[in-house]
């Protein structure tokens, strides 16, 4: 019976210390989080803001195109929002932001499509889960990118023989390259010229 | 004879330096001296880190059963550790960038459990901060040096705080340097030399 007692203590003493360092975390985290939120939101805000830019207008403005967005996720799991680049009444093109998976979780990229289906401008926004030098590169290495801009959404985006993938980093090129063809199906099939 | 306060903190730089002397807690002092920017950081939050569970360890340590102790140095120290990791993340994000994994591995880092075992479980609160400032700054200013060395001759300059402190023109760096291999050859040499010079002083 005592040792009964006593492994119990030995648990109850592990299990309070538990319960106070999980306390001090969640006071912690209660208080870092909605800064670093905040932050991201921000930086969020100003990568729309460079996204904007590709159109080489002035006073575009983004307006969520939930319908889109609806339809296209039954098809593209990664989808996370579909805007319409407008400037007064006139749609200037669309701006799809979706995340396929790579190497360590989704590359989330932004792709700008015109209203004549060019892709203008890609930009890839998350490549946390990608390792540092390799997977990064495909944002390190501009060359990679580019070789997007001017495609239009009917133009096959093929691995290796559209684009060329970074050498070392094939996983996270791919995942960006799914983001774009997922962005250019997204165009075709839901948010493509209204009229 | 007891050992002073004063020692207690001076004997971590030098004769118990963690690195050169223990030879604990090197992985991460090899992979974060390639910038010398990153080595601060680093230092400081190993440093925080150590100071702050060998406080804890120390107050607790006559209600600790020795049969859990470690268990219970473990969440101590995974939870400074996680303090540690979701502030850098709030408030010096270059930082917390820049180290990316290493921050989150300071939990495993032997140097600072080593620490809570070796000493703060064993001696009051005063000396086991004199104990954890002066390990702290031993291993700080290891890798501090390491990294002047392996920037300045990787890289031809020294870039910190989107500061360049130095550049050396004309020079070709050699990129080893900065690679994993430059880090055992800086971290090697560095060792030969102070055990030469402490062999000098006997």
């Amino acid at each position: 019976m005592k040792k009964v007692f006593y492994f119990l203590r030995l648990s109850l003493t592990l299990m309070l210390v538990c319960g106070i360092a999980a306390g001090t975390l969640a006071a912690t985290y209660s208080v870092t989080q909605p800064i670093v939120e905040k932050r991201e939101k921000e930086e969020l805000v100003k990568k729309y803001e460079d996204l904007l830019k590709l159109f080489q207008t002035e006073g575009a403005e983004l307006v969520e195109n939930l319908e889109a967005l609806e339809k296209g996720r039954e098809v593209i799991e990664g989808l996370e929002a579909v805007f319409n680049v407008n400037k007064g009444d006139e749609r200037l093109g669309v701006a799809i932001m979706t995340g396929a998976n790579g190497y360590g979780g989704p590359v989330k990229a932004t792709i700008a499509i015109d209203d004549d289906g060019v892709i203008v401008g890609v930009n890839v926004l998350d490549i946390s889960g990608e390792t540092k030098g390799v997977g990064s590169k495909v944002v390190e290495e501009p060359g990679f990118i580019e070789q997007f801009i001017g495609k239009t959404v009917n133009d096959p985006i093929q691995i290796n023989t559209d684009i060329d993938a970074i050498s070392g980093a094939t996983i996270s090129s791919r995942a960006v390259i799914q983001d774009v063809s997922d962005a250019a199906k997204v165009y075709r099939e839901f948010a493509g010229d209204v009229e | 004879m007891k050992r002073s306060i004063w020692r207690d903190f001076t004997i971590g730089i030098i004769e118990e330096n963690p690195l050169f002397t223990l030879v604990i807690g090197l992985c991460s002092a090899l992979a974060v001296s390639s910038k010398v920017e990153n080595a601060i950081f680093m230092g400081v939050a190993a440093s925080f880190v150590m100071v702050a569970s060998n406080i804890l360890v120390s107050v607790i340590r006559k209600m600790v059963p020795n049969q859990i102790r470690i268990p219970i140095f473990i969440v101590v120290i995974a939870s400074f550790v996680t303090i540690v990791d979701l502030t850098m993340k709030a408030f010096f994000l270059a930082g917390y960038e820049a180290l990316g994994v290493w921050i989150p591995l300071i939990v495993v880092n032997c140097m600072i459990l080593g620490r809570a075992e070796a000493f703060a479980y064993k001696h009051g609160v005063i000396r086991s901060i004199a104990d954890g400032l002066g390990k702290g700054l031993g291993y700080t200013l290891v890798i501090f040096i390491m990294a002047i060395i392996r920037e300045l001759g990787g890289t031809g300059q020294i870039v910190a705080f989107e500061n360049t402190i130095i550049s050396l023109r004309g020079f070709q760096p050699p990129q080893i340097l900065q690679s994993f291999p430059g880090a055992f050859f800086t971290f090697g040499i560095l060792m030969g030399l102070l055990q030469k010079l402490q062999r000098k002083g006997e």
